[in-house]
């Protein structure tokens, strides 16, 4: 392996290091709580509206040692997932079916694409009705919301595989599963994943807002018990709970991306 | 071509018709599934009655004035932002990831902490808005500005252009396109941000209204309200996007012209 000469090592500005950008992200989430620190001891900003970094972080620890933080992020994590599991199921096969068919690809995407951008979660009493008070209702309605753009990042991530691949692909004589697993997840892979990404931030978008709509359980549903109950460090403690859950699951998405396209 | 356009819509209009017919038949001839599937004439008949009522246009008015300065606050901040992030390519590795990461964050969970600070009245529902916008928009301006090719300003600034005339000249109609879809983005999300802090809290507006109908059992003006405000949303974004289509096939064909005199 090259070492890297002292005029190499000089031209690569240290910004483009990695280690920098965790540095300097890191520095920024403690100046910023510092700042929060001060101005709420100070009583700068009203207590109702700013809660000490100490006292959230003083919370996410009671919550944590009492099992409360655990089972609302096991609750909201579960049906995370299981609304990401059927929609990615439904979105990427109802996908992949309008790639196949040219004709329903144009009679149907326009109308797939106009209720990607409508607001489906209205609909969440259509699914409290329909499954009661439940889990159920949370996951079906968030399966609902997130398989649209599945389903129009798919098609649209299948036809833009370049023609060259796929005849590569019969030159070769790959057998359905090899063309499936060797050329076409490869290719549309990047765009695959911005359409699961984006299914992974409109479930937690759904699941989260009826959880707190309707507070049946989960992480939604302990902060506006805690928004009820006044506990503004409980607040933003479940606030950032759902912040670092998002985070993860992306990263997730990321990590599966990177790992189909090696 | 021509049969090949009849046949998408004979398709279309097909599929629609098809899920239609089983709605109102589903709906008509099971007892709880119309309970929670009424019939489609039973919500078109409904709907004419919504649309008489006196409050229904002060509804409509009500939401729309809360997505649109929800709209405009967000998207100001959110140009502004990522104009900035965009700009520096320090701050565009540092800061829009944890800008991507925030914004997954289902902004209808912070509505305790505007409550406090905006009150219950339309404020509340508009800072929800803006709040919800402001990512998209702050997002697709800094991708936007950080793959402008370079070579723009490069030759921009070889031909003497000031700084003024680079920016509304070359940089602005660059990258136009990309912030005007990202301002849509932003729109859909401020329509939907709006309506759902309506169903929490709020006195009034077309999301509130429909919440209303269904604590009233009233199902029917419940879809009706619901058909309407979907109607609406697709119109608006269907408008926005062929104003876009239609700046950027401008743009195209006049950067065309200018090169070929």
């Amino acid at each position: 392996m090259h070492d890297p000469s002292p005029a190499e090592r000089r031209s690569t500005p240290i910004t483009e290091s990695t280690s920098f950008l965790i540095v300097a992200r890191v520095a920024i989430v403690v100046a910023v709580a510092g700042a929060l620190e001060v101005i709420t001891r100070l009583e700068l900003l009203p207590a109702n509206f700013v809660a000490r970094p100490t006292d959230i972080a003083s919370r996410i620890g009671e919550g944590v040692r009492s099992g409360e933080m655990q089972s609302a992020v096991g609750e909201t994590l579960v049906e995370v997932l299981a609304a990401l599991g059927l929609a990615s199921v439904i979105g990427l096969s109802a996908g992949y079916v309008l790639w196949r068919s040219r004709l329903l690809s144009r009679a149907l995407l326009p109308i797939v694409n106009a209720l990607f951008s409508s607001p489906i979660v209205l609909l969440y009493p259509v699914s409290l009705v329909l499954f009661g008070r439940t889990q159920t209702a949370i996951i079906v309605q968030a399966t609902a919301y997130a398989t649209l753009p599945i389903v129009v990042y798919t098609a649209r991530a299948l036809a833009e595989i370049p023609r060259v691949l796929q005849k590569v692909a019969d030159v070769e004589l790959l057998t359905s599963w090899q063309r499936l697993t060797k050329v076409m997840i490869p290719s549309a892979a990047p765009k695959l994943s911005t359409g699961v990404r984006l299914g992974v931030t409109y479930i937690m978008i759904s699941v989260v807002s009826v959880e707190f709509l309707v507070q049946i359980g989960g992480l939604g549903s302990e902060i506006q018990l805690s928004a009820l109950r006044f506990d503004m460090p409980g607040v933003y403690a479940y606030v950032l709970a759902v912040v670092l859950l998002s985070a993860l699951l992306i990263s997730g998405v990321h990590a599966i991306e990177r790992k189909v396209q090696q | 071509m021509r049969s090949g356009g009849v046949r998408v819509w004979v398709v279309r209009l097909g599929v629609i018709g098809l899920v239609l017919c089983a709605w109102q038949l589903g709906g008509g001839m099971v007892k709880a599934g119309g309970e929670v599937f009424p019939p489609i004439s039973e919500i078109l008949s409904a709907w004419v009655h919504v649309v008489q009522q006196p409050f229904f246009f002060s509804d409509i008015s009500m939401t729309l004035q809360e997505i649109t300065s929800g709209f405009l606050v967000g998207s100001a901040l959110g140009l502004v932002f990522g104009t900035v992030i965009g700009s520096s390519r320090v701050a565009n590795r540092v800061l829009e990831p944890m800008l991507f990461w925030a914004s997954g964050v289902p902004k209808i969970v912070l509505l305790p902490i505007l409550l406090s600070v905006l009150g219950a009245g339309i404020a509340l529902k508009a800072g929800h808005a803006s709040l919800s916008a402001f990512f998209p928009v702050s997002l697709g301006t800094a991708t936007a500005i950080k793959t402008m090719p370079p070579i723009y300003g490069l030759v921009a600034k070889t031909s003497g252009a000031s700084r003024l005339t680079t920016f509304f000249r070359v940089s602005a109609p660059a990258v136009a396109g990309q912030i005007l879809t990202a301002l849509r983005l932003g729109l859909a999300v401020a329509i939907v941000s709006a309506l759902l802090a309506e169903t929490a809290v709020a006195t009034g507006g077309l999301g509130w209204r429909a919440m209303q109908y269904y604590q009233q059992l009233q199902v029917p003006e419940m879809y009706a309200t619901i058909l309407t405000v979907f109607l609406a949303a697709m119109v608006i974004n269907v408008a926005v996007e062929r104003l876009i289509q239609v700046y950027t096939k401008h743009f195209e064909e006049s950067d065309v012209s200018t090169s070929a005199n």
